[in-house]
């Protein structure tokens, strides 16, 4: 099976990062979508049917966190999985974003390991 | 508050971050390291128990390689300079978020800023190089340099 995903972050630079990162994971990737931004997932949720959403916190337009909560409120979506990919380390804000629903963190820098373990432990494979 | 930076702590984060992101190794530098002409210079501000800002210089060559090995591809020549600076200032930013959790582990009231990155002057750099609490100095394998520095605000 190969996996859709959306990769949510406001650097092209980053989003190819996680694109390659993702290629090296060992795990059949289908299509990658990209979004610059909370808004921009959102259209793309819309439109396609995605399996899990990498998303980072700080971005312009509409920030991680809002995205989120965004996500949560639509019937539709909240099932979507959700994993943050973030600098930020603190236990407080992983706490945080713990309890708006998300079902993984990965810290930057990460390894395709990462990414492996992260994909079959959310979606249960 | 008694913290304190390391050179090699500084060394340890460098080389993870530039080895996992970007697929380059480096080694502390030999003797006195050069610049050749301008330079690239990242600076992030952090707050918390203490107040600072991380200071990454590299080569701007280096940089040039940083963002080709990011991306995986060759950078198209129109894109170079804006790929490099935007790789350095995402590179400076996972370096940043590293740099925090050694200093202040789980304190929950410490703050990482944007990074902003430019061309400098060899000369303008070593100003704030000057002023560092701790700094490291390293090489990739072709002898191109590669800095990052902590420098405090106020007194840890």
């Amino acid at each position: 099976m190969s996996y859709k995903i959306l990769v949510v972050d406001d650097s092209d630079i980053i989003r190819a990062v996680i694109k390659k990162t993702l290629g090296m994971s060992g795990l059949e990737i289908g299509t990658v979508y990209e979004a610059s931004n909370g808004q921009e997932a959102l259209k793309t949720l819309k439109e396609e049917w995605i399996d899990i959403v990498f998303t980072d916190i700080n971005m312009p337009v509409m920030n991680g966190i809002e995205f989120v909560k965004k996500l949560s409120q639509d019937n539709l979506l909240a099932t979507v999985p959700v994993v943050v990919i973030s600098t930020e380390r603190r236990q407080a804000r992983i706490e945080e974003l713990n309890n708006l629903g998300i079902k993984a963190y990965i810290n930057k820098p990460f390894r395709p390991e990462n990414f492996r373990s992260t994909i079959l432990n959310v979606l249960g494979i | 508050m008694n913290i304190q930076v390391s050179p090699q702590m500084l060394e340890g984060i460098i080389s993870v971050a530039l080895e996992e992101v970007a697929f380059l190794f480096v080694q502390p530098s030999e003797g006195e390291a050069k610049w050749n002409g301008r330079i690239i210079q990242a600076d992030i501000m952090f707050s918390g128990p203490c107040n600072g800002k991380l200071v990454f210089a590299l080569d701007p060559q280096l940089g040039v390689e940083i963002a080709s090995n990011m991306i995986g591809s060759d950078i198209d020549e129109t894109e170079t300079e804006a790929k490099s600076l935007s790789a350095c200032s995402e590179l400076l930013n996972i370096m940043g978020g590293m740099v925090l959790e050694k200093l202040f582990g789980n304190n929950p009231d410490y703050r990482l800023g944007l990074p902003s990155v430019k061309f400098e002057s060899p000369e303008i750099y070593e100003s704030d190089f000057s002023q560092a609490e701790s700094s490291i100095v390293l090489n990739t394998d072709d002898g191109r340099r590669v800095d990052l520095s902590i420098i405090f605000t106020d007194s840890p």
